[in-house]
């Protein structure tokens, strides 16, 4: 990614304080950074460096407590969210973010269709469930639930759901975090592919340094701030990684 | 059908136990709601409609026997509309083939036709016609606990002559709903009989003719009550006038709207622990469920549900439940109605007694429900919702516990971990502890107020039947007789011991209170009719002075060792000052009693 391109999100200054329990905690200590518009980007970090908080943020399913995040949409809709309300918020979530969950995050009264379904029925223009779920490959899996699908079906689910409402960006918590090896490289095969044929920027947060190799850019965070941003001169594909 | 409706549908499901547990006891709230209403609401509406259509009237007196051209005089009192001269008599009488002694009461008719007050409702029949002296019309009650039908015969002792009378009618009346013989606590329509007679037989009979020995009569609008049971009283005083009493003295109506307060207040109590309950349960079982859905919340969340769907969604699980118990209570409730209006149809002879739940109480026991529904589950459901997503998607932050005053209080050798850890759990929510207190309590409550009303009707009859009426026969006499009919009482074969009393009509005066009762006359030590002290104990009676119940000393403001007027009110009407001696525990009844030597009747 250039210069050039056009952020899909800014940050600036971005802090976040938690009370947990009787202990005040620093989660995020003034981030300034750029997500672009089509790109495959990967935050780095070790646990409690700030990268869920920060994708929390940018998802806006959390507010700052201090600096400015601002969206622009690929319909020229452009939102300050630190000054949101809660009502715009939910708005914004409902129509321009996805989210990928580590343990997927499935409601388990629901089949596979109907997980998909509960986001879709919301939506302005999504999907129907039954291609969304064909695109992670899901198609023969409609109506199970997901006490009946593995961990790497399920989670290709999630992604189903996250995409079906065709969002600009999909914002991808430790989506391998629970897999194994090889279904971990299936469900980013998938994320890869939706990436480059829907060009929604992906945002996807791990510890694995190896998934760093398949993002365009790499955002290294350490206690809070941004510690190196690296950009990769070729995206590796997802299916040549190994760890 | 909906992705989000479905899902409501299977937690429903998922929660089937609880649920149920839930709608069950709203069920119970609106059940006694619907029942008790429903009964209310019937029971007042044919006492309305009867009162109404048959003319009852509104103001009663006894008299010893006064001249019916005295019923000009009568009419002129101010406010009085309506009057019905009658001659009212006791009977003892005999059915074939039943060989228990049966006491009646006869009534007199305008010769062949309905009285102008409390008309009678003819279920079968016609009135006795005019001129005949050995026709019958009989309550409905009493017929049908022998078979009797228009045509059937009966034996009547009246005034010491054996006579056979023919029914002519079945009839209910106004005045007699509920039938119980005045020394009676509950309704034996074998032993006793309400009997309609042309007025001329019946006065012939019993040495009336061109009198009378009771009156009803109605009030114009707008009358005072007071004023025309003043000027009746004057009127009929020195005829033995024993003191007009209006509606609400009357044995039967009182009775009646002592059941009806009684559903009132039962329409209040039971509904209220049980909806309370249920808020309760509703508040933990709701919590727990949000608790356990926390992360499908914030998902549901992250992905654009708006705070107002999600608390929707929780809401309508919530009125789910509610509904399913509002359904189950509405139709336990009417046909729980429709039982006991059975049992009221037995106790209460109206006409018709149409049991129908009333559309406003379907309306209002929903309300009261989904009120008790919100109050349980809307604070749990707004706090999750009102949750950010990212907040409710990570594990939640340990909770604050402090070391509680208890701990402080008690010896530390005495604290256990197990102990410290149910104490701080306790001082973590103290407010739910006590609600969970409250909740507990108020089930013990329930159960006790059921097996109180048990034991309390036990211990009553009990005191009253084992305690203080000890007699396996009480003869009531229609005159005052001699003690000397004792005696020979006494030499009767079987007989063990006699013992007399009398009773005598009285006003009780204290201050501005007043209250109308009898003054009951017994021997200095009563064997067979004790008087019971606070512990039980059977008292003598006080050389001098009265003995009041202690409901009665109570409605009177008076305490032991006050003086009371006491108007009698027969025979030369003297009014006497008498202090209180002693009270007296007796469950039934509200009456005065002062020590009589036979000898002084």
């Amino acid at each position: 990614m250039n210069e050039t391109a056009e952020a899909v999100f800014q940050t600036r200054g971005l802090k976040r304080f938690y009370r947990l329990g009787e202990v005040t905690i620093e989660a995020l200590g003034g981030v300034d950074l750029e997500l672009y518009r089509g790109e495959l980007v990967v935050l780095l970090g070790a646990s409690g460096s700030g990268k869920s908080t920060l994708l929390n943020i940018l998802g806006g399913l959390d507010s700052a407590s201090d600096g400015s995040v601002r969206y622009l949409g690929r319909d020229g809709h452009g939102q300050d969210l630190t000054r949101a309300t809660r009502r715009e918020l939910t708005r914004f979530r409902r129509h321009h973010v996805g989210f990928v969950f580590q343990f997927y995050n499935l409601i388990s009264s629901l089949t596979a269709r109907e997980n998909v379904a509960i986001v879709t029925e919301i939506s302005r223009d999504p999907l129907p469930p039954e291609e969304a779920l064909a695109r992670v490959g899901l198609a023969h899996r409609l109506d199970h639930f997901p006490s009946q699908l593995s961990g790497g079906e399920q989670q290709r689910v999630a992604i189903a759901r996250a995409i079906a409402k065709q969002p600009d960006v999909l914002l991808c918590d430790e989506p391998t975090g629970a897999l194994d090896f090889r279904t971990g490289i299936r469900v980013l095969e998938v994320l890869e592919a939706i990436n480059r044929a829907t060009g929604a920027t992906v945002a996807i947060i791990t510890h694995n340094e190896v998934i760093g190799e398949m993002a365009d850019r790499v955002v290294r965070l350490r206690d809070g701030r941004v510690d190196e941003i690296h950009a990769n001169r070729r995206r590796r594909a997802a299916a040549e990684l190994r760890w | 059908m909906k992705a989000l409706h479905r899902k409501l549908l299977r937690d429903l499901w998922h929660l089937k136990g609880q649920a149920l547990a839930i709608a069950v006891v709203i069920a119970s709230g609106v059940m006694t709601l619907i029942l008790t209403v429903t009964l209310v609401e019937g029971l007042t509406r044919a006492q309305a409609r009867f009162y109404a259509s048959h003319h009852f009237a509104e103001v009663f007196a006894d008299v010893k026997r006064a001249p019916l051209g005295l019923v000009e005089r009568l009419q002129a009192i101010e406010g009085v509309n309506l009057i019905e001269l009658r001659v009212r008599a006791p009977v003892r009488l005999a059915v074939d083939g039943f060989d228990d002694p049966i006491r009646g009461l006869l009534v007199s008719l305008p010769d062949g036709r309905q009285p102008l007050l409390n008309r009678l409702h003819l279920l079968q029949g016609e009135l006795p016609e005019a001129g005949r002296d050995d026709q019958v019309v009989v309550s409905d009650a009493f017929a049908g606990a022998h078979r009797l039908e228009p045509g059937s015969e009966l034996e009547a002792i009246i005034d010491g002559h054996r006579t056979r009378l023919r029914i002519t009618g079945i009839a209910l009346s106004p005045e007699y709903l509920y039938q119980a013989a005045p020394t009676d606590l509950m309704p034996d329509y074998r032993r006793y009989a309400v009997l309609w007679m042309n007025r001329r037989a019946l006065a012939n009979a019993y040495g009336m003719e061109g009198a009378f020995n009771n009156l009803a009569l109605s009030l114009q609008a707008g009358a005072s009550r007071a004023a025309v049971i003043d000027a009746l009283d004057l009127a009929l005083a020195r005829y033995g006038g024993t003191g007009a009493q209006t509606r609400h003295d009357q044995q039967s109506h009182r009775f009646i709207e002592e059941e009806l307060a009684q559903q009132r207040i039962q329409a209040t109590i039971l509904p209220t622990v049980f909806l309370t309950v249920s808020a309760f349960l509703l508040n933990v079982v709701m919590g727990r469920l949000i608790q356990t859905q926390r992360e499908q919340l914030a998902v549901l969340k992250a992905f654009g549900y708006g705070d107002g769907e999600l608390a929707r969604h929780y809401g309508l699980l919530a009125g789910l439940i509610v509904l399913i118990g509002w359904a189950l209570g509405v139709a336990l409730g009417a046909w729980a109605a429709d039982g006991l209006g059975g049992i009221y149809r037995d106790y209460f002879r109206f006409p018709a007694l149409p049991i129908r739940v009333p559309a406003w109480a379907l309306a209002l026991s929903l309300l009261v429900a989904a009120l008790a529904a919100l109050t349980g589950t809307g604070q749990a459901v707004w706090h999750a919702v009102r949750r950010p997503p990212a907040e409710a998607m990570r594990p939640p932050a340990p909770h604050r516990f402090r070391r509680t005053w208890l701990e402080r209080v008690l010896p530390a050798a005495l604290l256990g971990h197990e102990l410290r850890m149910i104490l701080r759990h306790l001082g973590r929510h103290p407010a739910k502890a006590g609600l969970s207190v409250f909740g507990i309590a108020l089930s013990c409550g329930l159960l006790l107020m059921g097996a109180y009303q048990l034991g309390a009707v036990d211990r009553m009859i009990d005191q009253q039947y084992r305690r203080v009426l000890r007699m396996d026969i009480e003869v009531t006499l229609s005159e005052v007789t001699s003690a000397r009919a004792a005696g020979e009482l006494r030499h009767q074969p079987g007989v063990l011991a006699v013992e007399s009393w009398r009773r005598v009509p009285v006003t009780l005066i204290h201050g501005h209170r007043d209250y109308r009762t009898s003054l009951l006359g017994l021997e200095a030590r009563p064997h067979l009719r004790q008087v019971l002290d606070a512990d039980g104990n059977a008292q003598t009676l006080p050389a001098e002075g009265l003995m009041l119940t202690r409901f009665l000393a109570e409605e009177l403001d008076v305490a032991v060792g006050d003086t009371l007027e006491v108007a009698i009110m027969e025979g030369q009407r003297r009014r006497v000052t008498l202090p209180l001696a002693a009270l007296v525990d007796e469950p039934l009844g509200a009456a005065a009693i002062c020590g009589v030597t036979p000898s002084t009747p």
